[in-house]
């Protein structure tokens, strides 16, 4: 298909994509496209570098690559490079949306459909509200010359609304989404609307500051997943140790992290808005469990690093799209559920507080969760609303600090925003988990 | 029908630097366009990336406008200006190579971190040519070169970082950052005693997200602003401007924003001497409900523009941050990630680094700390000013300072 000189590796990644964005706001459209694009990304590797260039016109793909060549070094033996043997070989069509496709849902029923959300927030308290539907669907090519050639594709679609609530003075901005693969999975009547908007209402006029400090604190599931994704899974990405020898060593497979009743799986199999049928080097997607039972037990991986650090590919090397080049991202990130009812977790806590809707999270070895929705426990039940700026904790004593995990497990996808790392965001994932209580944690 | 057209070129050499070494040389080059058409009281938008035809593009335009936002105000007309700013730029082969030796001596200077990140040389052309006479074009072209250092063995995935981002790029002066970055890294030191200490953020763009966000003519018109009444009122300190930034002489704006409009020297003033001014504005809201057009549209290159501008920022006070500081000391808050305000304008947020700063240098590392203020008091009675950030690493940026309640967390 192309032609590399000997000595060197390539691969071409081509993209054609489609997208839908509509935005009402409270009383106007605000927005309504469909964005088709197309372009490749193209990598060549000489043993020692990577060569990568990005191009909308893919009629200049064997120009390119040659370009690419023209700088790169060579290798006796790239094919037994341990970076390339670690490249999987896939061939075939894999596409799986031809049926129920988003490209063949006429436009106007994604209006109407939007409309119907918009009208559940025409209420006085309602100051301003960005309603949104979002849909992409994505065809990739991926070739390599070590023999990949496959099609596969992707797709999701969801809406998303950002709302400000005024109340007697006071202001509360919200957030609420709901998510699918194809059109048909979305609600066709907007259920949950007006309870969240209800709810918002007595939120934005009774919320009282809190008094910062140390405190129980129960986790919604949306709440866990951010959590499990910014605090423990960006550490799981196994780029941020290459070239630390040290690093290795306190990463040890088995170590203990943290609770007993702690397990954190990244699934790119799991359908989804973080499903990775195939990642951007070729690999299939995997399921890898980062921690179980608090123990570490894996690591994401791109070829790179799965080389550095001799372990087995998980499918993990992803781009936002042909204008970036992989890197290690995460897919689907979950607590896997525990065994209490959410009765149980809550019984359990006399006075403390449950954190309902986030904003955003962050992680270092110091994680955030900004909170939109908190409210006060006591007596093991849900009482009045609090604001809260940032709840924060050290990752590794948070870790040890879970001690209740509820059994049941609901996962959320992105409509609108995704992960972000080293420039390219917003990347779609899901994550999610199950209701999650820890001791204390900090709440600003 | 009106045409209008905007583009924008976005073409780099970038280099991946994973354990010290240039682990990927990176080319990019990309032309996004967006052919908007005005046609009967609505405007119809299509985008394509990389070449194309023009008149195929506008008809599609044209047949957009059904689906298309109601417009009722007509494009700018006759803004007609060229800006240049290029700093200097090398060759793929150059660039490759003259880090891959100044790499040699990072590593050998640094051996204990494990060094990673991007260099990055940007080139962006933007350009927006309409039928009304319009026809304004920009080029910069800038260095980015940030490197994050991880001490061997830290369980973090950074321990400290630096660098430098401007036009030009000066090997002494980014050498000095990171020198002076490790340094303080190495000497741990305690916070003081004071409850309330003054703060440089070098990244305030979280400020300001929180400011586009209550400023926007958008919510202000609605109500839903924490500012709403306010007009006219004295809300900060007299020292304190906030304003459109639109002058790429002075940092890397645009001098135009997606509708064309540029501020003047009174409408790119939001707030002016602690009294509030106006919202952030696009066409839209200067037509419907007569604010000021100030150069506040934003928007992606096939979106409809929008009065969301985040191009804010608080007007320079001082030349040097040593100047504003006049020897006191102060938290500078390198990385201060995950924070938020309340709907009520509290701050807070943890500092994942931060170093003690006084005098043009870097006393030593300050244990992680949690900064929190109302808003009020960060731009009141606590604001100090805003000056280019210190010890060079940019003078294409200012930064506030302000006194913030600093917590050992």
């Amino acid at each position: 298909m192309y032609k590399v000189a000997q000595g060197l590796y390539a691969d071409v990644r081509i993209e054609n994509n489609f997208s839908t964005i509509i935005t009402l706001g409270k009383n106007e459209q605000k927005e309504n496209k469909e964005r088709r694009d197309q372009g490749a990304f193209i990598r060549v590797f000489d043993g020692e570098k990577w060569y990568f260039s990005s191009i909308s016109d893919v009629d200049r793909i064997q120009e390119e690559l040659d370009s690419l060549a023209a700088i790169a070094g060579r290798s006796q033996d790239i094919m037994g490079h341990p970076v390339v043997s670690k490249m999987e070989v896939h061939t075939g069509d894999h596409r799986t949306y031809a049926r129920g496709n988003v490209m063949d849902v006429d436009r106007m029923d994604k209006l109407t459909l939007l409309k119907a959300y918009r009208q559940a927030m025409q209420v006085e308290e309602v100051a301003t509200a960005d309603v949104n539907y979002v849909d992409e669907y994505k065809v990739k090519t991926f070739w390599s010359s070590k023999g990949a050639n496959l099609e596969y594709d992707y797709q999701r679609c969801g809406i998303d609304i950002r709302a400000r609530f005024s109340v007697e003075g006071k202001q509360h901005n919200e957030r609420w989404a709901t998510y699918g693969i194809g059109f048909s999975d979305l609600p066709s009547q907007p259920l949950g609307v007006a309870e969240m908007v209800q709810e918002c209402i007595v939120f934005t006029r009774d919320a009282v500051d809190i008094e910062p400090g140390e405190y129980p604190v129960i986790l919604s599931p949306l709440v866990a997943g951010i959590f499990a994704h910014e605090s423990f899974g960006h550490k799981s990405e196994a780029d941020f140790m290459l070239g630390d020898a040290s690093a290795l060593e306190d990463w040890k497979i088995g170590r203990e992290l943290g609770a007993s009743c702690l397990t954190i799986v990244d699934d790119n199999t799991l359908q989804g808005h973080g499903r990775v049928t195939f990642d951007d080097e070729g690999n299939s997607g995997k399921r890898t469990e980062l921690i179980k039972n608090g123990k570490l037990a894996g690591r994401l991986h791109n070829a790179s690093t799965a080389a550095y650090f001799d372990e087995e590919v998980t499918g993990n090397a992803r781009a936002m799209n042909f204008m970036h080049e992989p890197m290690v991202r995460m897919t689907s990130t979950m607590f896997e559920p525990g065994t209490d009812t959410k009765e149980d977790l809550f019984k359990g806590v006399e006075d403390g507080y449950y954190i309902h809707q986030p904003k955003h999270g962050s992680g270092t070895s110091e994680f955030t969760i900004a909170p939109s929705r908190v409210y006060r426990i006591r007596q093991g039940q849900i009482a009045e609303p609090v604001r809260v700026a940032v709840a924060t904790g050290n990752v590794f004593k948070t870790l040890y600090e879970i001690d209740g995990v509820s059994n049941s497990q609901q996962m959320y996808g992105s409509v609108v925003g995704g992960c972000g790392k080293m420039g390219q965001w917003p990347l779609p994932v899901a994550m999610g988990g199950p209701f999650v209580r820890v001791k204390k944690m900090k709440l600003m | 029908m009106i045409k209008e057209i905007f583009s924008k070129r976005e073409n780099s050499t970038e280099l991946n630097i994973v354990d010290g070494k240039i682990d990927a040389v990176v080319r990019k080059d990309h032309t996004m366009t967006g052919y908007r058409v005005y046609d009967q009281g609505r405007l119809g938008i299509v985008g394509v990336i990389g070449k194309h035809d023009p008149e195929s593009l506008i008809k599609q335009a044209a047949a957009e406008a059904k689906w298309g936002n109601q417009v009722s105000w007509s494009p700018v007309s006759g803004h007609k200006r060229r800006v240049e700013q290029m700093g200097t730029f090398l060759s793929v082969e150059d660039f490759a190579g003259f880090w891959e030796d100044k790499l040699k001596v990072i590593r050998s200077e640094f051996s204990d971190f494990v060094i990673s990140n991007k260099l990055v040389q940007q080139e962006i052309v933007e350009t927006l040519v309409n039928d009304n006479q319009t026809d304004l074009s920009q080029r910069v072209g800038y260095n980015e070169h940030l490197l994050i250092l991880k001490d061997k063995g830290s369980q973090d995935i950074f321990s400290t970082f630096g660098g430098t981002v401007g036009y030009d790029f000066d090997f002494d002066a980014f050498m000095g950052v990171l020198d002076q970055m490790v340094s303080g890294y190495r000497r741990p030191v305690d916070l003081p005693k004071e409850d309330v200490l003054p703060v440089i953020m070098m990244s305030p763009d979280i400020l300001h997200k929180f400011f586009t966000k209550q400023l926007s003519a958008d919510v202000f018109q609605a109500g839903g602003s924490l500012f709403n009444g306010k007009a006219g009122q004295q809300i900060f300190s007299p020292n304190m401007s906030l304003e459109i930034k639109r002058d790429p002489s002075t940092g890397i704006f645009r001098f135009f924003d997606m509708e064309g409009v540029s501020p003047t020297e009174e409408t790119k003033f939001l707030i002016h001497k602690g009294v509030l001014k106006r919202p952030i504005s696009d066409l839209k809201h200067a037509h419907l409900y007569g604010y000021d057009a100030n150069g506040g549209a934003a928007g992606v290159y096939d979106g409809s523009p929008n009065a969301q501008c985040t191009d804010i920022g608080c007007a320079k006070t001082h030349e040097t941050m040593d100047d504003l500081l006049g020897g006191r000391m102060a938290v500078f808050a390198v990385i201060a990630a995950g924070g938020d305000f309340s709907d009520e304008g509290n701050f807070a947020s943890p500092v994942q680094l931060s170093y003690l700063y006084q005098d043009g240098k870097i006393i030593g590392k300050l244990p992680p700390v949690k900064i929190s203020a109302s808003i009020f008091d960060m731009y009141g009675k606590g604001y100090h000013g805003e000056a280019t950030l210190p010890l060079g690493i940019s003078d294409a940026f200012t930064v506030p300072v302000m006194d913030m309640k600093v917590e050992t967390i």
